[in-house]
């Protein structure tokens, strides 16, 4: 499959540009690594110099989400407790840091995370301060999903719970937390795809993502437009299948859980 | 035109006045040793940043407002060609990313002759992205409007259009702001990514006030607390207002 995509796109390269006029094929062997098709897959994974290609920037993309992605989850989680605690100044402290993250532009906060550590001595690498960055900026909006989602559990179940002389802790993750994650599947899977759609961002700070290598491989050639196009569709190929994805997971988990609209 | 325009470049100079006056004391050596001397050796930038980013957003909700209308009412026409072309829009804009919009309408359109400055680069893209996700707010409040609504004005004799127009659109509008705040705070943020084509917004100018002054929380924490307060104090007060307003004439049990 992917020799075959890639040997066509090369050859496309190689005949025309979209103006019809000949151009020698200098950007499409760059962006699947032809170089590697005789090799096959596996080999092309191994050889570092994939990933200054966009078939292998498109991994470390897929990296960062899922990374990312986990630690806006567990974070993310830590903001929504933090909201429901006893003590009314340390929620509304927690709430007003929550409101903070999601108001600003996730730029300048990859900007702020990755700049700000050199000046008190802490040098952060391009990827640790993107991940901090992307992961705080979604725990921010996953725990606005996660507040939904705990409100939306009745009330008669935490009463229950003390009823029962549970812990607090198994109260909330043997029975609020579990009933509460259909409330919460839609969110988490919008989500998921607003990370995805977001990561290009951490090509400012110079993670290897696909956005970057695509302006990189844009600016060694002059030619924006195959690279583009190409990233734009990768994009799309893989955030409209995922939506469909998650429509069908959360319609099982309710399912599964006897929910029904 | 020509009043509002030297009206707004006035209230930008007073501003970067004002700041200088509150600052007057302080010095400006070589190497910056506190915020105040920060503030007066940067404020210029910061106050051209602000509003920089003010102009793109205000272009992009425009831009934002008349899309998402169109491909709102769109989505929900007869016609299977129009509900076609909406969705397609839709889905094409929420499902790639801005950057790679911004990034393809400044680098690729050129390619089919149709070259954009930067500044206009830069509020078209942000302006299509949001309208999209906003065509989807406009569309899920008209399909809000009660049944009731619809039978009654087609049992009034009204045309669809006259009836999209008059009855069904005003009461939509209601419905559909609160989830205009959210978005136009997403858009707010958007437009952070036109300073990567070299627009001068905040976010522009904080890496050139980085790079002459390597006073990274100075700079980036007062543009986020720009950012912040532009969010906060301009665009969720007006929406509230916008809010009271148009709902005072709708009362609904």
């Amino acid at each position: 499959m992917f020799n075959s995509i890639s040997d066509y796109f090369s050859q496309v390269g190689e005949r025309l540009d979209w103006n019809g006029e000949l151009v020698q094929c200098v950007v499409f062997p760059k962006l699947f690594g032809t170089a590697y098709t005789d090799l096959g897959f596996a080999a092309a994974c191994k050889d570092p110099a994939l990933s200054n290609t966009l078939f292998g920037a498109l991994g470390n993309t897929l990296i960062a989400v899922f990374l990312g992605y986990g630690i806006a989850m567990i974070v993310g989680l830590m903001f929504a407790v933090g909201q429901r605690t006893k003590s009314k100044i340390f929620n509304r402290i927690v709430r007003e840091f929550v409101e903070f993250i999601r108001s600003t532009p996730l730029v300048v906060q990859i900007f702020f995370v990755f700049f700000v550590g050199p000046q008190f001595g802490i040098t952060l690498s391009p990827w640790v301060a993107g991940m901090t960055a992307i992961g705080l900026h979604y725990a921010a909006y996953l725990s606005e999903v996660y507040r939904g989602a705990l409100n939306a559990v009745p009330a008669g179940q935490a009463e229950a719970c003390i009823a029962l002389n549970l812990s607090a802790r198994r109260s909330f993750f043997g029975i609020i937390l579990p009933q509460a994650l259909p409330f919460a599947l839609p969110g988490m899977g919008n989500y998921l795809i607003g990370i995805f759609k977001d990561t290009p961002m951490l090509m400012v700070i110079g993670v290897a993502e696909m956005m970057h290598v695509a302006t990189a491989i844009g600016s060694e050639y002059w030619r924006y437009t195959e690279v583009m196009t190409i990233v734009g569709l990768i994009f799309l190929a893989l955030s409209l299948p995922t939506a469909a994805l998650l429509r069908l997971l959360e319609s099982f988990v309710r399912w599964k859980l006897g929910m029904t609209r | 035109m020509g009043a509002i325009v030297s009206l707004y470049e006035s209230v930008q100079s007073a501003i970067k006045v004002l700041l200088a006056g509150m600052l007057g004391g302080v010095e400006v050596a070589g190497r910056i040793d506190s915020y105040p001397e920060f503030l007066a050796k940067f404020g210029d930038r910061l106050v051209d940043g602000t509003f920089m980013t003010l102009e793109q957003s205000l272009l992009a909700i425009l831009v934002a407002v008349v899309m998402a209308t169109a491909f709102g009412i769109g989505r929900v026409s007869n016609s299977m060609l129009i509900r076609a072309i909406s969705t397609t829009y839709i889905e094409f804009f929420r499902g790639t990313s801005l950057i790679v919009q911004l990034f393809w309408i400044f680098y690729v359109l050129p390619f089919f002759g149709l070259v954009l400055e930067p500044y206009p680069a830069g509020f078209v893209a942000v302006g299509l992205n949001l309208g999209a996700y906003g065509a989807e707010v406009v569309r899920g409040a008209i399909q809000a409007v009660p049944r009731g609504q619809y039978e009654a004005a087609y049992a009034l004799n009204m045309s669809p259009r006259l009836r999209m127009r008059r009855i069904i659109f005003p009461q939509a509008i209601v419905i559909m702001l609160p989830a205009w705040g959210n978005l136009l705070i997403e858009l707010l943020k958007g437009t952070a990514l036109v300073g990567l084509i070299s627009v001068t917004d905040l976010m522009f100018q904080s890496r050139q006030i980085y790079s002459l002054s390597y006073a990274a929380i100075e700079t980036f924490g007062t543009v986020l607390i720009i950012y912040y307060l532009i969010a906060r104090l301009v665009i969720t007060p007006s929406m509230r207002l916008l809010e009271s307003r148009l709902s005072k004439n709708l009362k609904r049990s």
